[in-house]
């Protein structure tokens, strides 16, 4: 590990990993004694590493599985079968929450129903029904397993479009308020490589498959810039990261303040619109549509 | 050696390093690990002719990135700054 001077067995990284988990997760305050922690897990590398290193470190962690519903590669029941494999393992509770039940649809038609990118609309599905399902089970604290490569590229992305929104807002911990939970990313310190290696050194099986609707995502394009940058100048990737994060994220934060969240006039969940963006999807998506038919008018179209 | 990444077979029939295996595949070492069996190699660790291989992709949408590599950027270059 060049960014950190340090190479070490397969017996101590583990072990190294644990520690540095730990030490995110006390600098940060992200977990507190009386907190019940939820991981959104997907049957990758990241999440289910966090899942196992917080059962490792004694956090009584329950995990919650969304079902996207993508058919393509049986990519949604491979990854459920990891996700349950681990579960298992560590002898904790995995709860499964299917999109097609909750929202009357697979995330790959809310996607064209709606005219979003489908990482788009999944991302917003995701974070809707994680804050719902543990709001209504009593969890306090939702942990993801996002990691540096994924906050750097994100990073990046929101600099290149000064997404100042978007900037004030990202951090390691993103405190609760109105109705949404507090998350927490306790991986930001490691690069992908250190996750899969923590993973594959403790036998974690996970999904390598990719998900088939990742296909030209802006954040692999940076992801890959930025290692091309880090394998010129180890460290580069952590320190354009972690300064952010210290030094202009709390700046930005106190500039643009987050607007107001109320409940949401369909479902109670907070959004800063009358009706939040995840019931305008699911409108759109279930509502009727015209059709070519038989019987139709002289127009051709009629109402199903 | 048989190096296997992401479902398909490369045959190389000389013995290298893994960085250099890494190069000939347009792969970032920051985004790859290279397993032989149950044991994690490193970067200079050598490769013989007779070994079988696996190279996992650490990014997700790994694959995607080698074909978009390939596609729009130059070659990976080994000069340091």
């Amino acid at each position: 590990m060049r960014e950190h001077r340090l190479a070490l067995c397969k017996d101590c990284y583990p072990k190294w990993f644990l520690r540095m988990t730990e030490r995110t997760i006390k600098e940060w305050r992200m977990i507190m004694p009386d907190d019940r922690v939820l991981v959104a897990v997907s049957g990758g590398k990241d999440s289910l590493g966090l899942w196992f290193a917080l059962s490792q470190l004694g956090y009584e962690a329950d995990g919650l599985y969304l079902d996207l519903g993508i058919s393509a590669g049986e990519y949604s029941l491979r990854s459920k079968q990891f996700a349950q494999q681990l579960a298992d393992r560590i002898r904790r509770t995995l709860h499964v929450v299917s999109v097609s039940e909750e929202m009357g649809k697979p995330v790959p038609d809310l996607a064209f129903a709606s005219n979003r990118e489908p990482c788009s609309a999944c991302g917003a599905v995701k974070r809707y029904l994680f804050n719902k399902f543990a709001l209504e089970h009593g969890y306090t604290v939702i942990a993801t397993g996002h990691n540096l490569d994924d906050e750097a590229a994100t990073l990046m992305g929101n600099v290149m479009r000064w997404q100042v929104g978007y900037l004030a807002r990202q951090s390691p911990v993103l405190p609760s308020r109105d109705g949404l939970l507090k998350r927490i990313k306790p991986f930001v310190r490691f690069t992908e490589k250190q996750v899969a290696l923590f993973t594959i050194l403790n036998r974690i099986p996970y999904i390598e498959q990719e998900c088939p609707y990742s296909v030209g995502a802006s954040s692999l394009f940076y992801k890959d810039l930025l290692n091309r940058i880090e394998e010129r100048s180890p460290g580069t990737k952590w320190a354009f990261y972690s300064q952010f994060v210290e030094q202009i994220q709390p700046l930005l934060e106190e500039k643009f303040p987050e607007p107001g969240l109320r409940p949401c006039a369909r479902c109670g969940m907070p959004t800063t619109a009358e009706i939040c963006s995840v019931c305008r999807m699911k409108e759109r998506a279930n509502k009727p549509v015209l059709q070519l038919s038989d019987k139709s008018d002289s127009q051709g179209l009629t109402k199903t | 050696m048989r190096v296997e990444f992401r479902g398909k077979a490369f045959e190389f029939d000389q013995r290298m390093r893994v960085k250099d295996l890494l190069e000939k595949l347009n792969l970032s070492p920051e985004s790859t690990i290279v397993v032989r069996g149950e044991e994690v190699l490193t970067e200079d660790d050598w490769l013989e002719e007779d070994d079988e291989v696996k190279v996992i992709s650490a990014i997700s949408g790994g694959a995607l990135l080698v074909q978009f590599r390939q596609r729009f950027l130059p070659k990976r270059s080994t000069d340091k700054l």
